[in-house]
């Protein structure tokens, strides 16, 4: 097991530093980040003084150099905006992203997997298409559409939830529903296709001639050997609600690190997009981990 | 927090006895004519509890004269005085705000202070000293502040006493009234006390509002300042409220959760019109929108004049904005927008006349179709700016010159610009422009980056003109250069882009053209 886990950490700093490389580069390509700073009527001069004060003329390699021997220091600058380190400004949004990704995956699992079930043990009837109905839909609308009409049902017309921004329990509703209609469509499908297939499997037929209940049969036998796919799932699910975030709180005005992030790219904000990088790379490698670590709960045949 | 407000009672106005605070109540001398609404003894009994700003984004900082950026500026005013400001009762002409500006030689400008009764939120006392310190923090380079290149010619700061000081500059500077306006005095004696660091995260000014809590990512919170010497405010809190995309603003204004948003588009205009909550405040802006016809590299087409004429007759502008712009854009004529002090008002706009761009098209060698140009345009930086771009490529297709349109994101606009590498013609907006200078030298001089357009008389004059103190004979210059470049037809002089707000029907705000939205000024609606 400790083998095990070492043998993840390195590969997730692997992960890391390739995420790292990829962006830095990738962000440079977008452009010159000087411009979009300075004010419109500074001279050539002086926007020539700026990127060279910041390091902007030097070679991209010796960029990178710099960058990376800093970044193991746990120092990834400052923000060319903001001019205060871009590591603050990217945890101090962590807390937001977390809520909102954790009440939306909670959400979507409490909603998505009874879904599933019910989808699976009715097959045929009005609640498997309508569930099916549900799955296709949740797939299909793109998150951005779904909140803005979330909003203006719930909040324009109704007028029963507040439309953006974070606070009390009633900010976090639209915000959580829209991020997790994608994973809750999701767990849905995967949920009715694995318990039909276990639900057909010898042991199944077995235990019903034992006598067993149908809830036991369900619950203990058919739901447990059906969870080895739903966490796999689940580590899938988290890394997509950290992508989704992106979108969702854009809409919402949430501020968390999504939002703060594609600020920092329209920005050209090269230090606060490479400290959210780094913390992306890291949620996901953490949330792949725990789902193997999970593995091991749901079938003892797989070992660590 | 206070983010949710749709179900307080922030709507309902607080029945508040007058007090008599204020510069005006006390007999304090004040600034002349400034413009503000000076508040009649009616306003004063009714107070809104709360005005909430939707804006895109968070102040960059809080620190005063380090940032140029509008929506951190707009936030940094309610708390920070500015040194002079521009009066709507003088034409937007810089007037006095905390001094008064005289000016003694060339070199040397004085300035006053209006009232010996002016304090920071600190209950500190503002004097002259205050000015100063302010203006060494922005020469520092050290500090790295956009003003530092905009205040390069303050050589020496004087303190006469208390309420007076005087500034030395390097050269005549004509400019100075404009730079001063742009000027935050800070609160010295704080600052000695908990220094520069501390003093961004809590600011203390002597503006309307009195910092409350800054929320990274979602508001900033400000508090009516009882004591402001200018005028008494009656808001009671105003929040700026963070919110990235237009439609989500869009979607809080009509919820009744948002007083002020900026930017309304065009097309949804009727929708704020029909809510029962909100309604629409319009006003040009001192913002100009054109497009460059590119003049300044050896390879360009519009090298040659007359094709730069054919493209002002061969656009149709007046239908563009009646059309595209639901009449909400009001068409220049030359370089500067009619809003302008210091415009050129006998130039009248290049009339639609398709014949006469054919016959210029012709004049310079080209078939009809035969010529086709490049421009470049960013998509969603200027109000309608895909679809005006588009209308402009139509009516010039239509007298034969064929338009290729590069759109562009705005920070790849930019870097096309400031590289010189956009097409034969580029959109593009500039302001708030209310003086000559800050847009005739900043565009048509050195390498004309944003405008395209050089031309050695213009740039002689434009010379001239900057280190000349005197008014009058610097207006003449500045009629010259206008004329100059209209008829040289430097651009396709477009429009002066209409600033559309939509406001809560509870709040009674009107938007100036120089974009300066203020709270301090704002009232119940009766």
């Amino acid at each position: 097991m400790r083998g095990y886990l070492l043998g993840r950490l390195v590969s997730g700093i692997i992960v890391i530093f390739l995420a790292l490389t990829a962006v830095f580069f990738m962000v440079r390509a977008s452009g010159d980040p000087v411009l979009l700073f300075a004010p419109l009527d500074t001279s050539l001069e002086g926007i020539e003084a700026i990127r060279e004060r910041m390091g902007f003329n030097d070679p991209l390699v010796v960029q990178y150099a710099r960058f990376i021997g800093d970044a193991v220091q746990g120092d990834f600058g400052d923000s060319t905006r903001e001019r205060r380190p871009a590591m603050e400004i990217v945890l101090e949004r962590l807390p937001a992203t977390l809520q909102l990704g954790g009440v939306a995956l909670l959400i979507s699992l409490t909603v998505g997997i009874p879904l599933g079930i019910l989808s699976a043990t009715r097959h045929g009837s009005g609640w498997d298409k309508l569930a099916r109905v549900i799955s296709v839909a949740g797939q299909a609308v793109p998150g951005f559409w779904l909140g803005l009409l979330l909003i203006l049902f719930f909040s324009v017309r109704l007028n029963w939830l507040p439309t953006s921004g974070r606070g009390g329990f009633d900010h976090i509703i639209l915000p959580s529903v829209t991020l997790a209609a994608l994973s809750t469509a999701r767990y849905a499908r995967l949920t009715r296709s694995t318990m039909l297939d276990v639900l057909g499997q010898d042991y199944i037929r077995t235990a019903k001639a034992k006598g067993l209940g149908d809830r036991i049969i369900l619950w203990r036998h058919a739901l447990k050997n059906a969870s080895v796919s739903l966490i796999t799932l689940t580590g899938l699910e988290i890394g997509r609600l950290i992508e989704g975030a992106v979108v969702v709180e854009q809409v919402f005005a949430w501020p968390g690190m999504g939002r703060v992030t594609v600020q920092a790219l329209l920005n050209r904000d090269f230090a606060v997009v490479m400290a959210a990088v780094v913390l992306f790379a890291a949620m996901y490698t953490i949330a792949n981990l725990l789902a193997d670590i999970a593995y091991g709960w749901a079938n003892p045949q797989v070992r660590l | 927090m206070t983010q949710s407000k749709m179900n307080l009672s922030r709507r309902s106005f607080t029945k508040t006895a007058a007090v008599p605070l204020g510069a005006m109540a006390l007999g304090m001398p004040v600034a002349g004519s400034l413009g503000y609404g000076v508040l009649n003894a009616s306003a004063q009994e009714e107070m809104l509890e709360q005005v909430v700003i939707a804006l895109g984004s968070d102040p960059l900082t809080l620190m005063p004269n380090a940032i140029v950026d509008w929506t951190t500026g707009i936030q940094i005013a309610h708390m920070y005085d500015r040194t002079l400001l521009r009066d709507p009762e003088q034409n937007y002409e810089v007037g006095p705000w905390l001094c008064e500006l005289t000016n003694i030689d060339d070199l040397t400008w004085e300035l006053t202070l209006v009232s010996p009764d002016i304090t920071f939120h600190s209950g500190n006392p503002l004097t002259a000293t205050d000015f100063q310190t302010a203006i060494d923090w922005a020469l520092d380079p050290a500090n790295e502040s956009h003003y530092l290149e905009r205040w390069e010619q303050f050589s020496e700061i004087t303190i006469v006493d208390d309420m007076t000081f005087r500034i030395g500059t390097t050269d005549p500077f004509p400019l100075i009234a404009e730079r001063l306006a742009e000027l935050h005095p800070v609160d010295t004696v704080l600052i000695d006390e908990i220094g520069w660091e501390a003093y961004a995260e809590a600011p203390s000014g002597t503006g309307p509002f009195r910092f409350v809590e800054w929320t990274r990512g979602q508001n900033l919170l400000a508090e009516r300042n009882e004591n402001y010497w200018h005028n008494d405010v009656n808001v009671e809190e105003v929040e700026f409220r963070f919110m990235p995309e237009f439609s989500s603003r869009m979607a809080a204004l009509l919820a009744d959760e948002l007083d002020i948003v900026k930017d309304i588009p065009v097309d949804s205009i009727s929708n704020v019109e029909e809510s029962d909550n909100a309604r629409i405040a319009a006003i040009p802006s001192s913002r100009v929108n054109y497009v460059a016809l590119v003049n300044n590299r050896e390879d360009s087409v519009f090298n040659d004049i007359r094709l730069r004429q054919a493209v002002n007759y061969g656009v149709d502008v007046d239908g563009i904005i009646a059309g595209i712009f639901q009449g909400q854009a009001t068409r220049m004529a030359g370089s500067l927008s009619a809003l302008n002090p210091e415009v050129n008002t006998e130039i009248e706009p290049y009339p639609y006349d398709p014949e006469r761009a054919r016959e210029l098209i012709a004049e310079a060698g080209y078939e009809p179709g035969e010529l086709t140009v490049t421009m470049d345009a960013p998509q969603g930086r200027y109000p309608m700016d895909t679809d005006a771009a588009l209308a402009i490529s139509a009516s010039l297709g239509e007298v034969g010159i064929n338009v290729e349109i590069l759109y562009n994101e705005w920070g790849t606009h930019l870097e096309k610009i400031v590289g010189r590498n956009t097409g034969d013609m580029f959109y593009l907006g500039w302001g708030p422009a209310l003086d000559a200078y800050g847009t005739l030298a900043f565009l048509f001089v050195g390498d004309s980056t944003y405008s395209g357009y050089t031309n050695p008389e213009v740039e002689e004059l434009i010379a001239e003109a900057t280190v000349l103190v005197d008014a009058e004979a610097r207006q003449e210059i500045w009629d010259q250069v206008q004329q100059m470049v209209y008829e040289d037809a430097g651009w396709l002089f477009l429009w002066q882009q209409h600033d559309i707000y939509g406001v809560s029907n509870e709040v009674a705000w009107e938007p100036r053209p120089d974009e300066f939205m203020w709270m301090g000024s704002a009232e119940p609606s009766v």
